[in-house]
């Protein structure tokens, strides 16, 4: 309820502006703002959401500036309105580009090839005078006009400007919270995992740099109508260096936060009255002060203060109380699938998988039959993890191949196995941890309804309705698993035990037919690894088929109906726990030849 | 042609230094230290005060190695020791806070004018089998070589060299083997920003002295240890060779306004199809 009524409060607020700040000076500035607030917002698509560092939007900036120049200079205000949408595209379209790359880059890796592309445009915009005119710059840029109506001065540009950024922010909130946000931050917090859960890394990646720069060039044509004057200076590299610092101090991931830090750093210099270098000087030094001692930004800042002193305390302090609870709750089962039960799902044939010299897996043969749970065991080393990660597609086979529910998926991508319905878990944890419980386990729902982006943007009815529909299937997930009381919950605060377990709620989410456990018992004691068996049996009452990769020789006993032992790559045995347990091979792989001996011994004295 | 191979070279041994300087932070931190080129600004610029004060050149360049030495380790407790738990990306933020900061200092103290630093060598030219080269240059080069050698000699064949290596690749290991992560952290920034001093020391003669060559050198550094592959220090010589030959090279014969647009158009090239470079580290994540 206090929402609405903030948010009328800071519209009232934002419409009285010009009335308030009678100099034309301090108006002038409030219009920068309001353009450097739109840059800092698209800045914050990618680094915030997607988590890709650009040190290149300066040059998409100059792109949207620049279009809009040439398209409109010394001609009628009128041609604005195309110039504007022409330079969302075209420096989209420069976005994408960059998005290919960033496709293969991680980390330092693009910080250094977005830093590349803003000093080619710096560059450029310098260099290519029979265009930009070089440091000339373009002037006589007209206000934008709508033939009867001119934008002309500060005030009615400030409309015109606040209007776009509210559009802007409005359709970056509803991406933030919508299933492609929780993606993003998927893909932000943990890339590998994101793929294996269904998500199409490349595409939204790619997306989301296209998103970023159609804002960019947006603000930049804003920028060069509202300065009427363009020259290259303006768009070097230490604008985005400050534009990455208005999104860092104003706050990081955050829907206000960008804003915030442009207001701030729009108006800090004027505010300070000293000299330009002493004014950069404390700027620096600013900039290096806040990300050491306030992380979250001004925002972060505020919100701890808020805490400390409204709030009291929040749920996310509270200590974890009832960690221990260990009766499953009686819970729905999830819809049954029809099972052709005892066919081959997961095939494997002749799979080989080399890393240089290592043979990782050698000429491997393996089945996994509807509706059983098929252990995998072998020693360290043996290859199990291998098998998996080939299986989940996030390496390709040397040779060999492997087909799921019929259909190849030798060397497919990730997100396209997921698709068919292969699940799996991870041996070291790799949760999306910046993200709630919920969260985390909607990362993995599907919905046969899926909107589009633009259903989502435009939050249409459709758009709405799937995203109950998602809500209910990661409940009833949850459900499932018994950790719907930890459901809002941020996971890094959950212990062990149930960070896997949310794992798994987020594998059953996708309604698997398959669900490769990777080591779910590692790092837990003898009673979690009781409960963990009620779990897996559970699954398969629902209508999966497990694979399970375990050291925990009692757990793989209980529950498989086959097991197959690895040892070097290779296949050593298979068949069911009985027979495993007696065979020779197996013991001297685990145990090593003179201990088989020396048991043997014992057995027959 | 000799002279512009020349030219190149020697401009290619300082980016080598730069770049080698930057990958030794980066190897034991992972950090992006985005204020290197302001390091080797800073000790250009201390080199010019000590000269001016009338020292005899050696022991400018001495004092600038210490002044160098104490910033080096200053600028790790301040800026690096908070952040070592943090994101990669807090620290190159916070350096690129501090770049910033360090040019206008440079401007509020030494001013804005570009400044001439005396060449420690009477003539202004020698003759080298019949090519007429700078004395600056070969001093350039032969000084690098020099530096290799001695890095190389530390690296592999004492103790602490051991020891900072150990820490580079492994700082949990490291610390189990009883050696003292923070310290040898703290001694890597030390050597890198007396390198950087070196790098400056070397660059002030041939350049004009100003806030801004920083930014150069270390964009191209950047590029020179993206072509050795990041990571490596052979890499990073032999990559900074490299471009300064390809950046000398490409403004004779191709086209001198547009040489840093080449430079980096090939660095987003190499990136996308040859991102491993010469001698670098693998790139795909591990499962």
């Amino acid at each position: 309820m206090r929402r609405p009524a903030i948010m009328l409060m800071l519209f009232v607020i934002a419409l009285a502006v010009p009335l308030v700040v009678s100099s034309n000076y301090y108006l002038r500035l409030v219009n920068l703002a309001l353009v450097f607030g739109l840059l800092a917002v698209s800045l914050n698509v990618v680094l915030g959401y997607a988590g890709q560092l650009s040190l290149g939007h300066a040059g998409l900036f100059g792109i949207g500036a620049y279009v809009t120049a040439l398209m409109t200079a010394g001609h009628s205000g009128v041609l604005f309105w195309p110039a504007f949408l022409l330079s969302g595209l075209l420096t989209g379209v420069v976005g994408l580009l960059i998005g290919f790359p960033a496709l293969r880059l991680k980390g330092h890796y693009l910080a250094l090839a977005t830093l590349g592309f803003g000093e080619i445009m710096r560059n450029l915009f310098f260099n290519w005078r029979e265009v930009t005119h070089g440091m000339d710059g373009i002037g006589n840029i007209p206000p934008p006009s709508l033939g009867f109506f001119a934008f002309t001065g500060d005030t009615r540009f400030y409309y015109l400007g606040l209007l776009m950024l509210a559009i802007a922010m409005l359709l970056v909130y509803r991406l933030e919270r919508s299933k492609y946000g929780r993606m993003l931050a998927a893909i932000r917090d943990a890339e590998l995992a994101a793929g294996v859960v269904g998500v199409n890394v490349p595409r939204l990646k790619v997306t989301a740099f296209f998103i970023s720069a159609v804002l960019a060039g947006c603000a930049g044509s804003l920028y060069a109508d509202l300065s009427s004057f363009i020259s290259p200076d303006v768009f070097v590299f230490d604008v985005s260096a400050q534009v990455l610092s208005m999104v860092l101090i104003g706050g990081i991931g955050t829907t206000w936060g960008p804003v915030l830090g442009a207001v701030v750093l729009t108006f800090l210099p004027e505010m300070l009255r000293i000299s330009k270098s002493y004014y950069q000087l404390i700027y620096g030094a600013g900039i290096a002060a806040m990300i050491i001692f306030f992380p979250g930004g001004l925002l972060g800042m505020a919100k701890t203060c808020w805490r400390l002193l409204i709030a009291k305390k929040s749920a996310d302090d509270e200590p974890y109380a009832d960690a221990e609870a260990s009766v499953l709750p009686q819970i729905e089962v999830l819809p049954r699938r029809t099972t052709a039960s005892g066919s081959a799902l997961l095939v494997a044939e002749g799979v080989t998988m080399r890393f240089g010299g290592l043979v990782a897996l050698n000429d491997l043969a393996l089945d996994v039959r509807e509706g059983e749970i098929h252990a995998l065991i072998g020693p360290n080393g043996s290859g199990k993890s291998t098998f998996i990660n080939v299986a989940s597609g996030i390496y390709t086979p040397t040779s060999g191949r492997i087909s799921f529910a019929d259909s190849s998926i030798t060397g497919s991508k990730p997100w396209l196995i997921a698709g068919l319905g292969l699940a799996r878990t991870f041996q070291n944890l790799r949760l999306f941890h910046s993200l709630s419980v919920i969260e985390n386990v909607l990362v993995g729902c599907r919905t046969s309804a899926a909107s589009g982006w633009f259903g989502v943007l435009a939050s249409t009815a459709k758009a709405r309705s799937e995203n109950i529909e998602l809500q209910r299937m990661a409940e009833e997930a949850l459900n499932f698993v018994g950790l719907s009381r930890f459901r809002d919950r941020p996971i890094r605060t959950l212990p062990h035990e149930q960070q896997r377990i949310v794992e798994v709620a987020r594998a059953i989410a996708m309604r698997p037919r398959l669900i490769m456990l990777d080591e779910p018992a590692a790092g837990m004691n003898p009673a979690e690894v009781d409960r963990l068996i009620e779990r897996i049996k559970r699954l398969r009452e629902a209508g999966m088929t497990i694979l399970l990769v375990e050291h925990n020789m009692p757990l793989v006993m209980k529950v498989a109906d086959r097991i197959t032992v690895l040892n070097h790559g290779r296949k050593i045995a298979e068949g069911d726990p009985s027979s495993i347990r007696d065979n020779p091979e197996v013991i001297e792989a685990y145990l090593g030849h003179s201990t088989r001996k020396r048991l043997l011994q014992h057995a027959t004295s | 042609m000799a002279q512009v191979f020349a030219t190149g070279l020697a401009m290619g041994c300082i980016y080598a230094l730069v770049g080698l300087s930057f990958i030794l932070i980066y190897n034991a931190t992972h950090g992006l230290n985005f204020a290197h080129g302001e390091l080797v600004m800073l000790s250009a610029f201390v080199f010019y005060s000590a000269i001016s004060t009338g020292a005899p050149y050696w022991a400018a360049v001495l004092m600038t190695f210490a002044a160098m030495a104490a910033f080096g380790a200053v600028y790790q407790r301040l800026l690096f020791f908070p952040l070592r738990d943090r994101p990669m990306l807090a620290f190159v933020i916070a350096t690129i806070g501090f770049s910033i900061f360090a040019r206008n200092l440079a401007l509020l103290v030494w001013g804005p004018n570009p400044l001439r630093v005396p060449s420690a060598f009477s003539s202004s030219s020698v003759n080298l089998l019949g090519v007429v080269l700078a004395p600056e240059q070969l001093f350039i080069v032969a000084i690098t070589i020099c530096v290799l050698v001695a890095q190389y000699a530390v690296f592999f064949h004492t103790d602490i060299g051991r020891r900072l290596r150990a820490t580079a690749q492994n700082v949990e290991m490291a610390q189990l083997m009883g050696i003292r992560p923070n310290r040898m952290i703290a001694i890597t920034f030390v050597v890198s920003a007396v390198l950087c001093g070196i790098a400056g020391v070397l660059v002030a003669p041939i350049f004009l002295v100003d806030t801004d060559i920083g930014l150069n050198l270390i964009l191209k550094a950047f590029i020179a240890v993206i072509i050795g592959g990041f990571g490596s220090l052979p890499g990073a010589v032999v990559g900074g060779i490299v471009v300064g030959l390809l950046e000398i090279f490409v403004a004779v014969f191709i086209s001198s306004v547009y040489k840093d647009a080449i430079c980096f158009s090939l660095l987003i090239f190499l990136l996308i199809v040859f991102p491993q470079g010469i001698f670098g580290e693998r790139v795909a994540e591990k499962a």
